[in-house]
């Protein structure tokens, strides 16, 4: 019985967690990022990029921290400079982790949650 | 801001959109005074560059990193709605005249893969685009405290064949728009 309740008191456990491990980062995509980028990543024409399976979001995974951080500025081929993506200055480590992981796992469509040293590694690179 | 509204009824029983702004000393409805402005193929646009038609506009600016995307979201929005309908035309203003060239402002209608024919963005004399967003009972401020450097409303305002302002919705609310295109619909039933 007591085993019983342990398991049960387990998997309550495990269901919350899972309710709340993208909840923060879901937060602050709404709160930076979905102004451009969509409620649902969806983008604007050329515009703003979607990020709804995006390779570039993909191929860029080690490089996100940064961009989030700093920002991103582009151009095109004829040397005129695209929409300029601002920098989220106001993040904490524990923000720019769950940001990340919302993002890769929404759009991305990875089950994988990222480990924080990983990501915490990544933005120790921004230059 | 005080609104005015005087509402009428047309013959055919429907309810007609009202007149919107305070009017004048002699009683008429209030409407756009003349401007010429500069789009983004270069072309002037002017009063009659919208001459028979009914028309959106609104004021923006192409580096904006608060309301615009939102705003511009909604503007593509109603745009698709009217888009084979040339009766319909859209005039977002820059206000920011400094770093928004024509060149600019034709690289961001092109990424909105839009008519350049049917949506028209401006520059212009930048005193007489923050003049005229008075008479589009709209807001707008440089600010450098403000993220980009400027503050702006971002009202979509309809404006008919005769130059008076009909209706408006609140850009950064979406649920707003579907009202507008209902009172774009309710406007070209009109003569």
């Amino acid at each position: 019985m007591i085993r019983l309740a342990f398991g049960i008191l387990t998997i309550v456990i495990i269901a919350l967690n899972g309710c709340n491990t993208y909840t923060q980062g879901e937060r602050l995509y709404q709160l930076h990022c979905a102004n451009c980028h969509g409620n649902n990543g969806e983008g604007l024409v050329k515009l703003y990029p979607s990020l709804q399976g995006s390779d570039f979001l993909a191929d860029s995974l080690r490089r996100l921290p940064c961009i989030i951080k700093l920002g991103k500025v582009s151009y095109d081929s004829s040397g005129m400079k695209n929409a300029e993506m601002p920098a989220i200055t106001d993040l904490n480590e524990a923000q720019l982790i769950n940001l990340i992981n919302y993002v890769h796992h929404t759009f991305n469509n990875q089950p994988t949650y990222l480990h924080p040293d990983s990501i915490l590694h990544w933005s120790a690179e921004c230059r | 801001m005080t609104i005015a509204v005087s509402s009428c009824q047309s013959g055919t029983g429907t309810k007609a959109l009202p007149y919107l702004g305070i009017p004048t000393e002699d009683d008429q409805h209030p409407s756009i005074p003349d401007y010429t402005f500069i789009d983004q193929l270069g072309r002037e646009v002017t009063p009659g560059t919208f001459k028979d038609k009914v028309y959106v506009a609104d004021f923006f600016f192409t580096s904006c990193p608060t309301i615009c995307p939102k705003v511009t979201a909604e503007m593509l929005r109603v745009y698709r709605e009217f888009e084979d309908n040339p009766k319909v035309m859209f005039l977002s203003h820059s206000i920011d005249t400094r770093h928004d060239s024509v060149p600019v402002l034709k690289k961001y209608a092109d990424k909105l893969e839009i008519d350049h024919d049917r949506w028209r963005f401006i520059t212009g004399v930048k005193a007489e685009i923050f003049g005229i967003s008075k008479s589009y009972m709209s807001i707008v401020l440089e600010d450098p405290d403000a993220p980009g450097g400027y503050d702006h409303s971002g009202y979509l305002i309809l404006v008919d064949k005769d130059r008076h302002i009909r209706s408006y919705s609140n850009g950064t609310l979406e649920e707003e728009t579907g009202k507008l295109i209902a009172d774009i619909h309710t406007l070209l039933k009109e003569n």
